[in-house]
């Protein structure tokens, strides 16, 4: 394939300042986003998902970021802010888990939505807004011609939810990162959300980087799978796969976790050994050891590297068959 | 028939006119573990804080072991806390932060049991930071020292100390990642199983209620529209609003939904008159705009409140 990649990022490190020392968010991260693809990115909380696609935003903060992050080709990361401020909220968006805090309190819907066509493909507030509510109603919110008067907090999480993702689809975008899109939403709301974006995918060639702590929520949209240990990707599959036959360790134990609704009920549920590592833990090698049924000694000596084909890699010097 | 530990009757509480719980009643009997499940703003945890009387209610009573507490003088209800404890969403918000996780699992004891020597007291809390999996050293730290898991453990512990004979854990696992709420619920069963208590489970993880309750109660809108046994439940939920919960647990693999998903959200301008899940039902019916289905027992004890709830054996459509 000769496509240019929607998003490359190589050996990508952000790290923060703290009193023990230089905490590694994320350490050396590289990964492909096809034009389309919807990649799921899965991790316990600090595992450095959020932070890895901040800092893709170029919203890592005082972090200090290496590496490359191209964007259809272009470099990001030592570009001009003008040059960054023409992709960002236009052809590279993102959503954040909680939709109260992602809109502005005192702007009526319609303002913020127009907003973005205004200042990223300089329509009049009149074709803007015209534009904002056929948005609105694409991403089904009823009485879309009412709702651009209205203000953030007189709609429901699941409808500002969903005002996001129609405010990071008004460009047509070429990659939409959802961070925990739906984590604060009910269960009933949180499916209505998975039913659009699963109906939006593909649409217009939009890629999707839905990042989340709920393997479930990933398993139904996405193409490919990575998943995130300690601020690594120890695994990269395609979702089928990586469900059907988990080749990292810690892949494997953490789906025995996930609890089901099918399958026989359990005296007691299956769980994984110690903690998450803490910022200004030290690690071992491979970061995961500690917790680990199939450390050795070389997992504490010698970093394992992302390897494998192109379909399935994995971070593990003893990866399951 | 056993005597029912708690056996809550025709609760109501209101917030301002907005009822939060509506005509509420059941009962839970020793060493059981029942799950209150439903969305925010069901009402669940206003519901778990009527029953400690956190929240005042409107009407209705709440016996336990034969005291209405409701009524009980202050002093009377005070005393009654022993043996009813609960656990919160958020073991930081919950643990105060300028006491050490010793002094914050000790301060129940030194309410209750005051004869207790301070050595003896330090024995019993180390024991049950040991109970939890915590190291007994690690009393003198403070809670930011913990991660969310641990602290949720030293919640419990505190929580445990004193024997209670019901624990309310309010969505007491959700905030914590999925690695670590296994272990959490290990413990609470385990505990659980050693010391025959009765647990009330609040949670919106369908999947996680299923492996470890007896009973669930199903909650919207401030009220329980079905009761049932976990595996008549998850086998063949009943009301419609079960169903749909049930239908939208994402699952691995992913699988088509049994049931139509929802639309809408939870309102509560529907339920001055009538059913109040009528706007979001795929079945209702004319009758259900007009009358509020009261809660009715099916066969095998099931307890549902649907006007179509007879039809089950017959698909719904």
């Amino acid at each position: 394939m000769n496509t240019v990649p929607t998003l490359s990022v190589d050996e990508l490190s952000v790290s923060f300042a703290h009193r023990t020392g230089t905490v590694e968010a994320v350490d050396g991260v590289s990964l492909r986003i096809a034009p389309a693809e919807c990649v799921g990115v899965v991790g316990e909380s600090g595992s450095g998902k959020t932070q890895l696609f901040l800092a893709v935003m170029g919203l890592a903060g005082n972090a200090s970021v290496r590496g490359s992050i191209r964007f259809e080709g272009k470099e990001l990361l030592r570009a001009a802010a003008p040059a960054i401020n023409r992709v960002r909220g236009s052809k590279l968006t993102m959503i954040f888990q909680d939709p109260m805090t992602s809109l502005t309190p005192h702007l009526s819907i319609g303002t913020q939505l127009a907003e973005v066509l205004v200042c990223h493909q300089g329509l009049s507030w009149g074709e803007a807004r015209d534009a904002a509510r056929r948005m609105l109603d694409r991403v089904r919110i009823p009485e879309p011609q009412r709702r651009l008067s209205q203000y953030p907090h007189e709609l429901s999480g699941g409808m500002r939810q969903r005002v996001m993702l129609a405010m990071s689809l008004l460009c047509e975008p070429a990659l939409v990162i959802a961070d925990e899109p739906t984590t604060a939403l009910d269960v009933t709301i949180q499916a209505q959300i998975i039913e659009l974006l699963r109906a939006m995918r593909g649409e217009a060639g939009t890629a999707l980087a839905l990042i989340s702590h709920d393997l479930a929520v990933v398993a139904g949209l996405a193409d490919r799978i990575l998943v995130m240990y300690a601020g690594r990707i120890v695994e990269d599959a395609a979702a089928a796969e990586l469900f059907r036959q988990p080749r990292h360790p810690y892949t494997a134990e953490l789906l025995k976790c996930v609890p089901s609704l099918s399958g026989p009920r359990l005296a007691r549920l299956p769980t994984l050994a110690g903690q998450p590592p803490q910022p200004g833990d030290a690690l071992q090698a491979c970061p995961f050891a500690p917790r680990c049924p199939r450390a050795a000694d070389r997992c504490r000596s010698e970093r394992p590297a992302l390897m494998g084909a192109s379909t399935g890699q994995v971070a593990c010097h003893f990866p399951l068959p | 028939m056993n005597i029912p530990l708690l056996q809550v009757r025709n609760l109501r509480v209101d917030f301002g006119r907005q009822a939060a719980v509506r005509d509420v009643s059941f009962d839970l009997f020793s060493a059981e573990t029942v799950a209150l499940v439903g969305e925010s703003g069901s009402g669940k945890s206003t519901l778990a804080r009527a029953i400690l009387r956190l929240v005042d209610s409107a009407q209705g009573s709440v016996e336990f072991k034969g005291l209405d507490l409701l009524r009980s003088p202050a002093s009377v209800m005070r005393a009654q806390r022993r043996d009813l404890q609960i656990v919160f969403q958020d073991p930081l918000a919950s643990l105060n932060p300028r006491m050490t996780v010793g002094d914050a699992i000790a301060e129940p004891l030194k309410i209750f049991e005051p004869q207790l020597g301070a050595s003896e007291c330090r024995q019993r809390v180390a024991a049950m930071l040991e109970r939890v999996g915590l190291s007994a050293g690690l009393a003198s730290r403070y809670p930011h020292e913990f991660s969310g898991g641990q602290c949720q453990r030293i919640s419990i512990a505190r929580a445990m100390v004193l024997h209670p004979k019901l624990l309310i854990c309010d969505e007491a696992v959700s905030s914590l990642d999925v690695s670590i709420q296994g272990q959490i619920i290990n413990l609470l069963l385990d505990l659980q199983r050693d010391a025959g208590m009765t647990l009330l489970f609040i949670s919106h993880n369908l999947a996680v209620v299923r492996q470890l309750s007896h009973r669930v109660m199903v909650m919207y809108l401030g009220k329980l529209v079905e009761i049932a046994s976990s595996d008549a439940l998850f086998a063949a939920p009943v009301h419609p609003y079960t169903r749909a919960l049930l239908a939208a647990v994402p699952q691995i693999p992913p699988v088509a939904a049994a049931a139509p998903l929802v639309e809408g959200s939870l309102s509560a301008g529907s339920v001055a008159i009538g059913c109040a899940f009528r706007d979001r039902c795929p079945y209702a019916l004319p009758l259900c705009a007009s009358s509020d289905p009261p809660l009715t027992e099916l066969d095998g004890g099931r307890r549902v409140a649907c006007h179509r709830s007879h039809e089950v054996l017959n698909p719904l459509s």
